[in-house]
């Protein structure tokens, strides 16, 4: 193995801990919100070493070494963005238990805009009567 | 965009794309041929007219000039972000295989200073990138975002920490992508908004 292989190795299985930890976060994290910070955390990092590893083995294929940096790239934009889609449409339809929650400033803005204290802002839908019990 | 202000209409017929969409066209391009992985002429031509039928079709809104972005400031984000990324892994990937109770969360409001549109999704975007917070809302009218943050600490400073930590990524945002915002006030990153009226 040359030097470039071990740092392959190295990243690769470095990136594949990482996933694996972001999975095991999965199916031990209570609630959506803490499984988001699993889905966007180790799990772009890790894809990211899991790229660079393979990279290393390319490097003289110029157009599949771009290619990947775009897949990377691509990961860095989407993956916020999704976990905040779902994030928020969690906390609107009011379906992921708060009990868990210390604080919760978002309800706190939602009843005051309910209370009609922010007409400029465009109110989070009011999650009704299902989200009550629970909240 | 109005359709009387704006310069991109939609259909094929007519109108040349504005000069403000020739930054976005550009890119098109570049990943039209990172994609077929060539820049023979012909994937360059069809990536060049790719992208002329993509934005007529699909106009975008034309961001008014922006200011500046320092090549610095964005060596200096990016840095930040990876550090911060590789942290916020750590922490996140140590919680979930650790023996014991996953910690607590929360939900905070955290203002920020900049009404831009392009700012406050560039900062809301890192944030979910970085050790502990994950965007649950974003209010625009008021620059709030609601940041679901895990509990590391003090339960009672948690709103705190996180605000804290929301200014500082902001303010490299902002010195990153427009610089001179912190200087003369944000209201040079509030052009986007103001030329949108």
């Amino acid at each position: 193995m040359s030097a470039w292989d071990w740092v392959s190795a190295v990243l690769l299985l470095s990136g594949s801990l990482l996933a694996l930890a972001a999975g095991i976060g999965m199916l031990r994290f209570p609630d959506l919100w803490m499984r988001m910070h699993a889905g966007t955390k180790p799990q772009v990092l890790g894809l990211l070493l899991v790229l660079a590893g393979v990279e290393v083995q390319l490097v003289p294929d110029a157009s599949a070494v771009v290619a990947l940096l775009f897949v990377g790239l691509f990961q860095l934009v989407t993956a916020p963005v999704a976990s905040h889609l779902l994030a928020r449409a969690g906390h609107r339809s009011g379906v992921v238990p708060r009990d868990q929650l210390v604080q919760d400033d978002l309800r706190v803005f939602e009843l005051e805009c309910a209370a009609g204290e922010h007409p400029e802002s465009s109110p989070p839908q009011d999650p009704g009567p299902r989200a009550e019990g629970r909240g | 965009m109005s359709p009387q202000g704006g310069t991109t209409r939609p259909g094929l017929r007519g109108r040349l794309p504005h000069r403000r969409q020739i930054p976005i066209m550009t890119w098109m391009v570049v990943f039209w041929c990172g994609l077929w992985g060539s820049v023979s002429p012909v994937v360059v031509v069809g990536g060049v007219l790719t992208a002329f039928a993509l934005v007529a079709v699909f106009p975008m809104p034309t961001l008014p000039p922006a200011p500046r972005p320092s090549v610095l400031g964005a060596v200096r984000l990016g840095a930040y972000v990876l550090f911060d990324l590789l942290r916020s892994s750590l922490q996140v990937a140590w919680f979930a295989v650790r023996p014991g109770p996953v910690p607590a969360s929360a939900i905070v409001a955290a203002p920020l200073r900049s009404r831009s549109d392009a700012m406050i999704a560039a900062t809301a975007e890192i944030l979910s990138l970085v050790p502990g917070t994950l965007v649950v809302d974003i209010d625009v009218p008021s620059g709030t975002l609601y940041l679901h943050a895990l509990v590391t600490g003090d339960p009672e400073r948690v709103g705190d920490d996180v605000r804290a930590s929301v200014r500082r990524m902001e303010e490299r945002v902002l010195a990153a992508l427009a610089p001179g915002a912190l200087r003369d006030g944000v209201a040079v990153a509030d052009d986007v908004r103001e030329a949108k009226r």
